[in-house]
């Protein structure tokens, strides 16, 4: 079955290189590992991460407090409409003013309820009545409406919300005796429709908008629901509570961009002929470019896919990819590979070419035999080099600790079989080709370029690979990955618990098979030049 | 008993290259020599005896085995010498002569030591650094350590220096005379001269000749050349009753054949001669090929 000659001969012939390659190949792994270990890659991702959440939470109060802002000015006109209607309605039936506007109050904000409730179904047809959103938007407006309640009607509805969080409580909405004023003068509608109205209004929206924002999102339930949003960056609630969003940097920042805002858009607005027809039009222009300009983060000032890229580094298991996509796929493979070449180049044409085969066929032990051995030689060596490097990075990983490290044992004993597969599978190729051809060279030109083209191939993959972040991923390279066998090693798969990577270690094992049976069969056919 | 017969043994390569119709036969203890130019397929004719190569056509058989199918069992019976040297990735000869042993499943070293002994060889030294007449003779010993009855050595004395090729003649002449089997390939006709029992001439690929050593050794018709002093005892003796196969007038030669009995009656006739010299020109195996391979050119031509 095997010549223990041949096999004597082979390891004399062949111990010193296997030795030299395997030593620097576990040398190599050793550094790699415990170097990246050490080098604080857990603090980079941490530090891409921070900048990432905290970028989309100030993108989000900075968009929130605008749309406050322009909701409440919208509410607060709106009820002053209803309100003024409501009013004349009711002194036209005669009364007591005193008694007449709790009750105007009271018609007014269930209009105004409606009117909110369907400004929120034409956002999103899914909201009900009691939807958060809905709450929400009404909310903005009545906190900053405040209405009157209480026996005598000197106490805000919500002045416990203001002075709960320290703040003073916005003065009275309507100023009775300027209501009191225009109703007998009966210009009413024409005073709610003047500038000193708009910009009273203006002012209130200001002040209550970045309170309500920093109400709302510093309420426990608010905390943990923006939590649940931020677990997709890994972010604990201590975490968050790291970053430094209290009530008052959120209301500082709502603040300084409702100012930033209003100042901007008055500007805008000033520059505009506002009897044009498409006067309304180009207001809602101006908004929406406002809001985008000023809320605009990083990430979505930044193409999508660079948003994305960000994004992906933050979920990043960097340590698992230097291990594996970089040290078990590529660059480890280079040393083995050359061993490979060479040694598979040795044990058939190498003795072919140079003649010393003779010795061996002439001894009486069997082509057959001769190439079993051969094969065996050369898969038992690459076995006992990567047999080595698992016990290296077990090793290693058992330094570097499984919870710095993010990778498991059995994802470091798959890298190492992966890389043993991708051997084999290459071996078989250059086996085949030693069996195959007469003289050396054309043995070593064929299968160990092709071998070294598959390694090359795969580095150009690399950039265009999944582990690349997609802003610098070069699409075109992704071709690479198409034309090697070392593609079928998906470190990534690996890294991300699926289990494709099964039926490709399959193929490569099915390949490495094929190689050698081929290989075999027509050596023990062919012509010999001994 | 024939050890290895081959049977219009043909390999071809194309081009006119490569052996065709190799018939041969070589009887047990017989010592039969192969020679031929550079490229006329001799090593071609070996690799098929020895079942490296398959025959296109033909077989070739050794004890009675076709090589192609049965090359690991007739190799037990065969010590070879490979044409190009060529060693194992090992470090030194005793490395290399140990592995051999293995292969061939010889425990016992005392009759390669032996053999080392009476080569005079160092087989310590790196095999690498062997000068070839060393690579030569641990090529040798490995062929001859399992004492296998039929050696084939393919052009062994190729680059050895003449003392060195008289020593390891002697060697394969003691194993023939052992009684084993030997076919040896050379390009120089003098080597297999003197020790082969047959030599067979190959030339692009034929089987041109076999020349049977002890019949060209012991011919019985004798040449001699003959220069005479004078022009007359020149043109006189030209006259004489013997069969005269080249003139050399100008130099007053004479070449003469004559039956090897009758050696004696040229003597006497010659007395009567002022003769300057006489001497007998051998019939060489390289003359009998030549005048072999002149007249297969001429037929060619005649053909033409």
């Amino acid at each position: 079955m095997f010549s223990k000659a041949l096999f004597k001969q082979s390891c004399k012939a062949n111990g010193t290189m296997w030795a030299i390659i395997t030593f620097a190949e576990c040398f190599m792994l050793a550094c790699v590992m415990l170097i990246s270990g050490k080098g604080g890659m857990d603090t980079t991702v941490e530090a891409v991460k921070d900048t990432i959440v905290r970028q989309e939470m100030d993108v989000q109060i900075e968009a929130r407090a605008i749309n406050y802002y322009e909701n409440q000015i919208d509410g607060m006109q709106k009820f002053d409409a209803l309100f003024a209607e409501k009013l004349q309605e009711e002194v036209g039936q005669g009364g007591n003013l005193q008694t007449i506007v709790p009750t105007v109050y009271a018609s007014a904000v269930s209009e105004l309820q409606s009117y909110l409730y369907n400004k929120a179904l034409a956002i999103d047809p899914s909201y009900t009545q009691d939807s958060d959103e809905a709450k929400e938007l009404l909310g903005s407006v009545m906190y900053a409406i405040d209405p009157p309640a209480g026996e005598d009607q000197s106490n805000g509805m919500f002045d416990d919300f203001y002075t709960s969080h320290g703040e003073s409580v916005p003065g009275e909405y309507f100023n009775s005796l300027q209501l009191l004023t225009h109703l007998m003068s009966g210009d009413l509608s024409e005073y709610f429709a003047s500038p000193e109205r708009l910009s009273f209004i203006e002012d209130r929206a200001e002040y209550c908008s970045s309170i309500f924002l920093a109400g709302n999102m510093t309420s426990p339930e608010n905390v943990e629901r923006m939590i649940e949003q931020l677990e997709k960056f890994d972010i604990s609630s201590e975490k968050y509570e790291s970053l430094g969003y209290t009530y008052s940097t959120i209301k500082q920042a709502a603040a300084g961009t409702v100012v930033t805002y209003r100042a901007r858009l008055e500007n805008e607005l000033e520059k505009l002929d506002n009897t044009q027809k498409d006067y309304a039009e180009k207001v809602a222009e101006i908004k929406t470019t406002l809001t985008g300009e000023i809320s605009s983060s990083f990430l979505s000032s930044l193409p999508q896919d660079v948003a994305t890229a960000f994004e992906e580094i933050g979920q990043l298991n960097l340590y698992g990819i230097v291990v594996g996509s970089i040290f078990f796929r590529l660059a480890g493979l280079l040393l083995p590979i050359i061993y490979m070449i060479m040694v598979s180049n040795n044990l058939i044409a190498g003795q072919v070419d140079s003649g010393s085969m003779a010795y061996v066929l002439s001894s009486s032990t069997k082509r057959q035999t001769v190439v079993r051995t051969q094969a065996a030689f050369l898969i038992l060596s690459l076995f006992g080099m990567f047999a080595l490097t698992t016990v290296t990075s077990c090793i290693c990983l058992a330094i570097v600790g499984v919870e710095v490290a993010k990778i498991t044992y059995g994802q470091i004993l798959l890298f190492n079989l992966g890389a043993f597969l991708v051997l084999f599978a290459l071996s078989g190729l250059c086996f085949f080709t030693s069996c195959w051809f007469d003289r050396s060279k054309r043995s070593m030109a064929i299968g160990g370029g092709l071998s070294i083209f598959s390694l090359v191939a795969a580095m150009l993959g690399l950039f265009g690979s999944k582990v690349i972040p997609t802003i610098v991923r070069l699409k075109a390279l992704n071709f690479f990955n198409y034309a090697t066998v070392i593609t079928l090693f998906d470190a990534i798969s690996i890294i991300d618990g699926t289990l494709t990577y099964l039926w490709k270690f399959a193929i490569l094992l099915v390949l490495g098979i094929v190689g050698y049976i081929v290989g075999s069969v027509r050596f023990v056919k062919k012509d010999l030049p001994l | 008993m024939s050890v290895i017969e081959s049977n219009g043994l043909t390999k071809d390569y194309g081009e006119n290259r490569g052996i065709f119709g190799i018939d041969l036969v070589i009887n047990q203890g017989e010592m039969v020599g192969f020679v031929g130019t550079n490229g006329s397929g001799k090593t071609t004719t070996i690799r098929s005896v020895l079942g490296f190569i398959k025959p296109t056509s033909g077989t070739v058989k050794v004890n009675g085995l076709t090589s192609w199918e049965h090359s690991s069992e007739i190799v037990k019976q065969i010590g070879y010498v490979p044409g190009e040297i060529a060693f194992p990735d090992l470090k030194t000869g005793v490395n290399f002569l140990k592995s051999q042993a293995e292969f061939l499943g010889i425990s016992d070293m005392t009759y390669a030591n032996t053999l080392i002994e009476r080569l005079q060889l160092d087989p310590r030294a790196n095999l690498k650094r062997m000068s070839k007449g060393m690579k030569q003779k641990t090529a040798l010993v490995a062929a001859l350590m399992a004492d296998p009855p039929i050696l084939i050595l393919d052009e062994p004395t190729t680059g050895l220096d003449p003392l060195m090729r008289v020593a390891f003649l002697d060697i394969i002449k003691e194993e023939h005379a052992k009684g084993k089997t030997i076919f040896i390939s050379s390009h120089l006709y003098e080597e297999l001269e003197t020790t082969c029992d047959r030599v067979a001439l190959i030339n692009n690929g034929h089987i041109v000749d076999i020349a049977n050593m002890s019949a060209l050794r012991n011919r019985t018709v004798k040449e001699f050349k003959i220069e005479f002093q004078t022009a007359d005892d020149y043109n006189r003796f030209a006259n004489e009753i013997f069969e005269v196969i080249r003139r050399q007038e100008q130099y007053h030669q004479l070449t003469v054949s004559i039956p090897a009995d009758r050696a004696g009656v040229l003597l006497k006739v010659l007395k009567g001669y002022s003769v300057k010299f006489i001497s007998e020109i051998p019939y060489t195996l390289e003359t009998h090929f030549k005048k072999i391979l002149m007249q297969g050119q001429g037929d060619i031509k005649n053909v033409q």
